[in-house]
């Protein structure tokens, strides 16, 4: 059984507001120096019925185009690990 | 004419577009529910304002899939008229039937407030009745108004004159201040600010109304238009 973690951002060029709000926070938490930017992105586990890695690999990234992210303003990327089947 | 309302689960101005539709404009409106594969015999789909599906994943993305959707791009790929109310615009712009995105509003806050949009094209099946330059007071409610699209998407929309309605005062970051915008060829309509929440002096404003006075006036001079062709075909 194989797991995927899929990363959904926004884009470098599309502005994002949440991040800003969180590190205006941060700042307010005495983190002005540390940190430099910050962006909110979206993580999805979906667990595969396959085990063919190639496969899952075409099946992910055809998902991410079609619904889990919206090319317009968004980046996906993905990892895939096996998983026993009682997890 | 024939208005459809399409009900998503979470829609939540489904109720007062129909109520305007049927009570104020005196037209005849049927619902259509989302697992429907068809919309039927309509002249005007009116996809409402609410959050369908919990806005889960993003805005629209979700509603995109419904079932119904296949026949309003079908039926919006003739020609015919659909107009997309605050998240009906989202739904729009998942579905790729107007360009463009939404982000959350600049100031990650959800608006709910009259605001002032000025009509920049009046020549569409949805604003025949305005004036060019007429400045509208109208709601907004929405936490994903802050409408992108990259300059050279930004540049195509004003080239075809497809910018409808611009905030005087940008209240949620959206680029160049953009509030509704219809597709190339003019029939489909996407805006955020609520019409149907501006139909009758009670509610604060009436500047909504001619929306939907101008998509009668538009479909029935059509209708009046194929008559005649009709009848000349039939000399």
């Amino acid at each position: 059984m194989l797991k995927a973690k899929v990363y959904v951002s926004l884009k470098k060029t599309v502005v994002d507001p949440q991040g800003l709000a969180v590190k205006n926070a941060l700042k307010s938490l005495n983190y002005e120096q540390e940190v430099e930017e910050v962006r909110v992105g979206k993580l999805i586990d979906i667990k595969l019925n396959i085990s063919d890695k190639e496969k899952a690999k075409q099946i992910i990234d055809q998902m991410c185009k079609k619904l889990l992210s919206n090319p317009v303003i968004e980046d996906y990327s993905f990892t895939l690990e096996e998983v026993k089947e009682s997890n | 004419m024939r208005f459809g309302v399409v009900v998503f689960p979470g829609s939540n101005c489904d109720h007062d577009c129909f109520y305007v539709l049927n009570n104020v404009l005196k037209q005849d409106v049927k619902y259509i529910w989302h697992k429907d594969t068809e919309v039927g015999n309509v002249d005007c789909i009116v996809l409402p304002g609410g959050f369908s599906y919990g806005d889960y994943l993003r805005t629209g993305a979700i509603a995109r899939f419904s079932p119904v959707m296949q026949s309003v791009i079908d039926f919006s790929k003739k020609g015919r008229l659909v107009i997309g109310i605050c998240n009906g615009f989202q739904i729009l712009l998942e579905a790729g039937l107007l360009p463009g995105a939404m982000l959350r509003n600049k100031n990650v806050h959800f608006i709910c407030k009259h605001v002032h949009i000025k009509l920049l094209n009046n020549n569409t099946p949805f604003t025949n009745l305005y004036k060019k330059d007429d400045v509208l007071k109208i709601p907004i409610a929405h936490n994903e108004g802050n409408y992108y699209i990259d300059e050279k998407g930004l540049k195509t929309l004003k080239e075809n004159n497809q910018i409808v309605f611009q905030y005087c005062a940008n209240p949620n970051g959206a680029v160049d201040n953009i509030a509704g915008i219809v597709n190339k060829e003019g029939n489909v309509l996407g805006m955020m600010p609520h019409p149907e929440r501006s139909s009758e002096t009670e509610l604060g404003s009436q500047d909504g109304f001619l929306i939907f006075k101008s998509i009668v006036e538009w479909v029935e001079r059509k209708v009046g238009i194929s008559r005649l062709e009709d009848r000349e075909a039939l000399l």
